[in-house]
């Protein structure tokens, strides 16, 4: 059933849009860039109807995870994953082991931002603070209190529990995007508090000496077996999500997702079922933070932006909404990819964003697809 | 009293142009129900349009009203052009996807915008021409007031009754207000729900390219990521009138200029970009409908 397109159906499509970029590109970047965009439009186009003419906007399920849920691929790819995981801070360099660990605490992030964008289907924009929140109270236990390591390791993730109830208590009532936006403002007060408060934060200058977390018999740690402390933690952390998606809870969350009216009728509190997330999401951001802190060795307001939020929301969102390896996928991809793009550092956000927009076009359910 | 008056014109001003910027949030919000997190750019793309007309005339210190008007002009069309563009690349193939899905899709568009901007116009501050005839200041009891805060608020103002004009007695403004009720009976009764989807996207970003230019000159440069705070100050000036509401977002608008500015003044200078997410928060927590809202949130 294909017909051969008209010259107006072609120019309205094709010719239009890219005249039209180049038009309104030509102001902000000139005569060159406005080409190469204009062209880009074009291709954009061209791959945007191919794409839909083959098989409608959307596809039920996800690329990879019909084959990789056939069989008893999945098990097996995650002890690959895993025993490689567990191998590569013995074979990476300092540079590699490096992104290696940032890997790691973008996972553990969008982890802990996956219980409430995946699982429950609310947006939080400011997830970073949470982030934020744990690695300064880490520091500044730490640092002028000397408090050590394990037991401020808990404070942060308490803290930033605690500090995710006074947002979450007025903001769960409402509407998904008054949530989002909220939460966004949420962020920006903690980031604008860390800046200004000087006597307690020492405002932009940040906080300096973080200690390393101590073991007994290892001492300080450092480089690798630092790499493997956080790698222990990722770990307990998927295996407490997984145990939270098989068990009652987990399902109530799934449920109130799907629809929350319903769920309430049925005799779910839904109020506190979402309260109860919100914070175990924060606390999840809270340890994260506090690792961070103490692989810096230094905190300050600059590491905790909203952009950082985007991107975290990125990694969700790119692996797979509600996917445990989906999200771990989409924290890799996006931690990696960039290292391997150094020579583009310009277009790096502008392709990070081009990114978003044709995953919600493409892909709503992320590479990994939705696991309900 | 100086302090307090000094502070209220100051006030008024700022509120004057996050009003303009918080008509196009309301008005697309009423219309699609998408907190258009792009619209920030749309206002930072205006300022660089005036920008880039000031170069075009050759704009100097000595220059009037004239190119004040013709940047103003610029900036607008600039704004409503990528307005447009994100509206038809961005958001229409998307529309009747899931709400999460439409607001990724305009933080990302915020994203790119900003980027953009920044690759053809360069990460640092570009300066806009100081203008003499708008530094003039006149000095009222020791309150000092500049002609370049009268012209914010006499454009805004005007600006705003002539919105008010198009929304209330002409059929296209009807026909907004018709698709924002219900888009499925407005299109039954032959209103074309598309058009009138581009032309509040069109008018929303006309207004904030018009503030973009104004700042421009008030502040005397422009920043690829103004965009940002400006955008959630003014999202919050519409949640504060209550959004949707027209009216509402103007006064929301002054409101949050003036309690921004007297917080700033009285309480602390630190936190100034502070207390307009405080305000969010507050209004979030005691009437999410806003000032003037009627429906629940």
């Amino acid at each position: 059933m294909t017909s051969v397109p008209s010259i107006r159906t072609l120019f309205t499509t094709y010719v239009l849009p890219a005249v039209w970029t180049a038009a309104i590109a030509f102001p902000i970047m000139g005569f060159s860039r406005a080409t190469a965009a204009a062209l880009f439009m074009l291709a954009g186009i061209i791959v945007f109807t191919v794409i839909t003419r083959r098989r409608g906007l959307r596809r039920p399920h996800g690329l990879l995870r019909a084959r990789l849920e056939s069989s008893r691929a999945v098990r097996h790819a995650w002890v690959f994953v895993l025993a490689a995981a567990i191998a590569a801070p013995l074979l990476l360099n300092s540079y590699s082991l490096d992104v290696f660990t940032s890997v790691l605490f973008y996972m553990m992030l969008a982890l802990g931002l996956n219980l409430l964008v995946g699982d429950l289907g609310l947006l939080n924009l400011g997830y970073i603070a949470f982030y934020g929140i744990g690695a300064y109270t880490y520091a500044i236990l730490a640092a002028r209190f000397g408090i050590s390591f394990w037991i401020a390791l808990a404070a942060g993730g308490a803290a930033a529990s605690v500090f995710s109830l006074i947002i979450a208590i007025p903001t769960l009532r409402l509407r998904g995007d008054y949530l989002a936006i909220a939460t966004l403002g949420f962020g920006e007060i903690v980031r604008i508090v860390f800046n200004n408060w000087d006597s307690l934060t020492n405002g932009p200058n940040g906080i300096m000496n973080v200690p390393r977390p101590w073991l007994p018999w290892i001492g300080f740690l450092s480089g690798m077996s630092f790499t493997y402390l956080v790698l222990c933690f990722v770990i307990l952390q998927v295996y407490v999500l997984v145990r939270i998606k098989q068990c009652r809870f987990g399902r109530y969350a799934v449920a109130i997702r799907e629809n929350e009216r319903a769920s309430a009728m049925v005799g779910i509190n839904t109020y506190a079922v979402k309260t109860v997330y919100f914070m175990l999401s924060a606390f999840f951001g809270g340890v994260a933070g506090v690792l961070f802190a103490s692989k810096q060795m230094f905190v300050s307001p600059d590491s905790f932006t909203f952009i950082e939020s985007v991107y975290v929301l990125a990694m969700v969102i790119l692996g797979g909404m509600g996917n445990i390896a989906g999200v771990m996928l989409g924290a890799f991809t996006l931690v990696v990819l960039p290292e391997l793009l150094r020579g583009f550092v310009v277009y790096r956000m502008l392709i990070f964003a081009l990114l978003l927009i044709t995953m919600m076009l493409f892909r709503p359910e992320g590479l990994l697809g939705k696991k309900a | 009293m100086k302090i307090f008056i000094q502070q209220v014109i100051n006030g008024l001003t700022a509120g004057s142009v996050y009003a303009l910027i918080a008509l196009g949030y309301t008005m697309v919000y009423g219309i699609i129900e998408l907190i258009n997190f792009a619209h920030g750019e749309i206002y930072m793309i205006g300022a660089y349009g005036g920008l880039l007309v000031l170069a075009l005339v050759g704009a100097h210190h000595t220059s009037g009203f004239g190119t004040i008007l013709l940047a103003m002009t610029g900036g607008m069309f600039l704004s409503m052009a990528y307005g447009l563009s994100v509206e038809k690349f961005a958001y229409k193939p998307i529309r009747n996807s899931s709400r999460l899905s439409l607001l990724i899709t305009a933080l990302g568009a915020s994203i790119f915008l900003q980027n953009f901007v920044m690759i053809g116009q360069g990460a640092s501050d570009k300066s806009y021409v100081s203008l003499a005839v708008l530094n003039t200041a006149f000095n009222i009891h020791g309150v000092s007031v500049t002609v370049n805060q009268v012209l914010i608020f006499a454009v805004a103002l005007a600006v705003m009754l002539l919105l008010d004009l198009f929304v209330n007695r002409t059929m296209t403004g009807w026909a907004m207000k018709a698709v924002s009720q219900d888009p499925v009976t407005a299109q039954l009764v032959g209103i074309n729900v598309n058009t009138v989807i581009s032309i509040t996207f069109i008018v929303g970003s006309g207004l904030a390219g018009v503030a973009g230019v104004l700042i421009g000159f008030y502040y005397g440069m422009v920043n690829f990521s103004i965009g940002y705070l400006a955008g959630i100050k003014a999202f919050t000036a519409a949640v504060l009138g209550g959004i949707g509401d027209i009216r509402g977002a103007m006064v929301g608008g002054l409101l949050l200029g003036l309690m921004e500015s007297l917080g700033a003044a009285y309480i602390s200078p630190d936190y100034k970009d502070a207390f307009a997410f405080i305000i969010l928060i507050l209004i979030l927590l005691i009437k999410p409908s806003g000032l003037f809202g009627k429906g629940q949130a």
